[in-house]
């Protein structure tokens, strides 16, 4: 099954305009699967539940809400995960959430140890959609750094994006397979697609701290007040100083001083 | 004679007639609808209605009449054009305009003749004037709306259901709308030349009957005449008059102008130029004669013909025949009577207004943590801390139940008047006492939404959101006001600041409250509008205290409303007619519906005088002859269609007087259209005048002054 796979992934390479396939199917295809992974992802698709996410309810929300746009391309993660993806981690899940609107679920979960990547802002929308986009001209002030709609923070790998999307092959053969394999297959084609990934993400300051060594924002278009604001960012220090407990919380009062 | 011979038989001038009214169809009715469109009307009630501004109710005011005509101010306006044309020209608005009375006429002149039933023999100024005195101010007081027997209503329905549209077709299936529509057949298309719904039962053809005859009088006013030398006594224009208006009195024509319409029909198959539509010529004698020669007397246009004096049994039957005919309006009222009703409403915004604070949770709910900053200081709440209603509020994560909110509580906003701390508390209490009071009014957080969507009751939450302080339809009129602040306070209150705040908060009282009683029914709607979950509701039984899921009447209450003038008037934008919350729940804040059965409720047998009194409707209402007027019920099951049933065999809808009705007309439309089917097909041809089977030998005997032979079968279109 695996050695199938191998050969599609060959022959859409081949076949795809591009010069050489995304870095992540590369990791994909190359991935080699120890017993310990394919026995977690056994599990997990064993014990898989569903969750239909509530479209309307008759009685409305007191607060108005802007919902997300939907954009005309999604992550590919979107196949099988949520949006917003992020639901266990009490703390941090509103605030994780908060950043897949402009960040790449992959810039923080995919993030191979020898490969070198550079973070550009890639288009999901409009007629730019799956390019690069220039990031906006630094500005004085402290506004959002999001260069057009529906534009996120993306892994670039030589000059080429490092990941796909959905409209790619690659992602509808996924979802075949899944709905045809078997438990077995589904487990393998599970590990496969997160062998080159990473469960947890960058802690905060890798981005957030004095020298953001995962992303240079200046290069995304951040001016000095919004570097400021980023890099000394109180939501942060909030989370810096939550007790390792999980079960206890931090008084908001004592945060703010 | 074929169908072509027939077309080419029609007079030029009834030819433009009809033409007239093919297009006065397409104007006023659906699909197209050009001139209701063009006051934003569906259909021909509402502001268009030219039939109820004169409805007399006992102890009504001149107030009550300027409300009423207020409401159908552009029908009361287009209602006087009319009658100042008829004073003048005649009725050209029945006879060649009027869709509603021209389409029962075209249809019915396709038919044929033999299978129709003659009404023109009738007396028609008792009947037409009796129904009429009865419309005007029987009906009101005995609380059958003027909407449920209205042609005006019934032909533009008709035309919708046609269509496809819905409201047309939920109208003709309805017991009201088939009793309607078995009328149509029988006054309309089965009526010998289709006009006895006019000449009958339209109160704005009595009326301007009325006018008519009075116009009548003048010699400037063009009315159908009789020039009676001329008149040879053939008849014709007698049979053809579509009116029944015209008859022989010892061989010449005699109009009746409060019947005739002036369709000219009679001017156009007159061979004599004895009848004809034309103002009667100066009555001049010459000063001096010229010797020797004749001068032929010049032409008499009679309109009103002086009638030889009858014998003195004339009288006394004419009175029974009024007598008569209005004791069997009661007799039929009687049965329709509206029966009365069974007894039976702290810095948060650091992190919360970041976009994108979501995330789904363990039951799919999409729980959403960012508040729109701008909008949120612009809403109703926008001077409440986050923490006024988040009291318990005070780590990160937040513990669930430290999240709740009870709108009950008091919050530090202080009210100006008496400096003390605002709190919804009279609301909450208001509303405990009603019938949703067990909807809750606390204890809210995110994810209970879920469930509360679920409960049978409202809680706050399901009416109350947090709106923008100004609505956003509001916003316009309200800048452009406060773009005059200046001149109108800022004259003497010359501090900006206070100017912005208070002249801000003032006009926007002035603008109005944001509830208008359209957003009232859409709230009420709801919930109410939505059958499923109205059938799961259980009633207390008032009498024994058991549990029962509602009847038919309260699930589809919303239904039977929206088929309600009051209903259709707010749903087109016509805000005089009474939105739910106006009859529920008029008093106090507003929350306290109750249950018919409860004294105390709005809606309670006793009250209901005070309640549709109210707010300057209908002032009459407590006065003690409008009783059965209060009892007019607002929530009819047989204006909803038959299809809308709850149950398969729902028998209690079968027993409404309105379905009887319906058991006594139906046989005889179907008598009369299947005779007239058979008829067409296996009939033989005849030739000559045909006279209709149901009444043509009185017409013969009354109008025409013929003896028709009793022999059966001859051919004389016996």
């Amino acid at each position: 099954m695996g050695i199938r796979l191998i050969l599609l992934i060959g022959l859409l390479s081949a076949v795809s305009a591009l010069p050489a396939a995304p870095l992540y199917l590369e990791l994909v295809e190359r991935a080699e699967l120890d017993d310990e992974a394919l026995e977690k992802a056994r599990e997990q698709t064993r014990e898989h539940e569903a969750i239909t996410v509530i479209d309307e309810l008759p009685l409305p929300p007191f607060h108005r809400r802007h919902p997300q746009p939907r954009t005309a391309k999604q992550p590919f993660c979107r196949i099988c995960h949520l949006s917003p993806p992020h639901r266990k981690d009490v703390r941090a899940r509103t605030f994780l959430n908060m950043h897949s609107r402009f960040i790449a679920c992959e810039t923080c979960h995919f993030r191979p140890q020898e490969a070198g990547l550079e973070y550009r802002w890639l288009a999901y929308d409009g007629e730019q959609a799956g390019r690069p986009v220039a990031p906006r001209a630094a500005k004085e002030g402290d506004e959002s750094l999001v260069p057009s709609p529906g534009a996120r923070i993306a892994p670039f790998h030589g000059g080429e994006a490092a990941i796909v999307l959905t409209d790619h092959p690659f992602a509808a053969e996924v979802e075949r397979r899944w709905k045809e394999g078997g438990e077995e297959e589904r487990a393998r084609l599970k590990a496969r697609l997160h062998a080159p990934l990473e469960e947890s993400g960058p802690k905060c300051g890798e981005c957030h701290g004095e020298r953001s060594p995962l992303l240079d924002l200046r290069a995304l278009g951040a001016g000095p007040a919004r570097l400021h604001a980023l890099r000394r960012n109180a939501i942060v220090r909030l989370f810096e100083r939550l007790p390792e407990d999980e079960e206890k919380g931090l008084r908001i009062d004592d945060w703010l001083r | 004679m074929s169908l072509l011979g027939r077309l080419r038989a029609i007079p030029n001038g009834q030819k433009f007639r009809y033409g007239l009214i093919i297009l006065s169809c397409l104007a006023f009715l659906s699909p197209f609808l050009l001139i209701p469109g063009l006051v934003g009307n569906p259909d021909l009630c509402g502001k268009l209605c030219m039939r109820r501004f004169y409805l007399w109710f006992p102890g009504m005011s001149l107030d009550d009449l300027g409300t009423q005509i207020a409401v159908s101010l552009i029908g009361v306006v287009f209602f006087g054009v009319i009658l100042v044309t008829t004073f003048f020209f005649g009725r050209m608005w029945c006879a060649y305009l009027c869709p509603v009375g021209g389409f029962p006429e075209l249809v019915s002149r396709l038919l044929p003749d033999r299978w129709k039933i003659e009404y023109r023999a009738l007396p028609q100024v008792p009947i037409r004037y009796g129904y009429f005195a009865t419309y005007v101010v029987l009906l009101p007081v005995l609380g059958i709306s003027a909407c449920t027997l209205c042609n005006f209503i019934t032909v533009p329905r008709l035309f919708e259901a046609l269509g496809g549209g819905v409201m047309g077709m939920a109208f003709i299936f309805s017991a009201i709308g088939l009793v309607n529509l078995a009328l149509l057949f029988l006054l309309g298309f089965f009526a010998s030349k289709g006009r006895a719904y006019c000449q009958f039962l339209c109160p704005i053809g009595a009326v301007d009957g009325l006018v008519n005859r009075l116009g009548a009088r003048f010699r400037f006013t063009r009315r159908i005449r009789v020039e009676r030398s001329r008149c040879t006594g053939c008849n014709i224009c007698a049979q053809k008059c579509m009116c029944g208006a015209i008859r022989m009195v010892d061989r010449i024509a005699v109009v009746d102008q409060t019947s005739c319409m002036s369709c000219h029909e009679c001017a156009d198959v007159c061979d004599w130029h004895a009848i004809s539509w034309l103002a009667a010529p100066p009555d001049k004698e010459p000063k001096r004669r010229k010797k020797g020669v004749e001068y032929h007397p010049p032409p008499k246009w009679v309109a009103i013909h002086r009638e030889p004096q009858r014998s003195r049994r004339a009288w006394p039957k004419r009175v029974a025949v009024l007598l008569v005919s209005l004791v069997l309006f009661f007799v039929t009222l009687t049965e329709l009577m509206a029966a009365a009703p069974e007894g039976d409403p702290d810095g948060c915004l650091v992190c919360h207004a970041l976009p994108g604070l979501e995330y789904v949770d363990e039951e799919g709910l999409l729980r959403v943590a960012t508040i729109d900053e701008a909008h949120y200081l612009g809403s109703l709440h926008g001077a409440v801390p986050c923490r006024d209603c988040h009291r318990k509020v005070r780590e990160y994560p937040h513990r669930v139940e430290n999240t709740e909110v009870d709108c009950g509580e008091s919050c530090h906003v202080e009210e100006p008047s008496g400096g003390e701390a605002y709190t919804h508390e009279k609301v909450v209490e208001e509303f405990g006492r009603s019938v949703h009071g067990e909807g809750g009014s606390k204890g809210f957080t995110g994810g209970n939404r879920l469930q509360e969507s679920g409960q049978a009751n409202p809680s706050c939450r399901w009416c109350h959101s947090n709106e923008l302080y100004i609505s956003e339809r509001d916003l316009p009129r309200f800048r452009e006001s406060f773009a005059h602040l200046e001149t109108e306070c800022g004259n003497c209150h010359r501090g900006e600041v206070w100017l912005n705040r208070f002249g801000g908060h003032i006009l926007r009282r002035f603008i109005g409250s944001r509830w208008n009683k359209g957003d009232h029914n859409r709230m009420c709607n709801s919930c109410h509008a939505d059958r499923e979950r109205m059938a799961r509701v259980e009633r207390e039984d008032p009498d024994s205290g058991e549990k029962r899921p509602a009847g038919p009447r309260f699930v589809l209450a919303s239904a039977s409303y929206a088929m309600t003038l009051h209903g259709r008037l707010l749903a087109s934008g016509v805000w005089e007619g009474a939105s739910c919350i106006d009859c529920h729940a008029p008093e106090g804040l507003r929350h306290a519906v109750l249950r018919a059965a409860d004294p105390g409720a709005a809606t309670h047998e006793r009250r209901l005088a005070e309640t549709c009194g109210a707010g300057g409707c209908h002032g009459y209402a407590s006065h003690p002859l409008n009783e059965t007027f209060l009892h007019t019920d607002l929530h009819d099951l047989d204006l909803i269609p038959f299809t809308e049933r709850l149950a398969p065999l729902d028998m209690t809808r079968l027993e409404s007087g309105w379905v009887r009705s319906l058991l006594v007309l139906a046989p005889v439309v179907v008598l009369v259209a299947g005779g007239s089917l058979l008829g067409w097909l296996f009939g033989r041809r005849r030739k000559g005048v045909v006279h209709a089977r149901f009444g043509g030998r009185m017409f013969q005997e009354k109008m025409l002054g013929q003896r028709p032979r009793r022999r059966r079968g001859a051919n004389n279109g016996d």
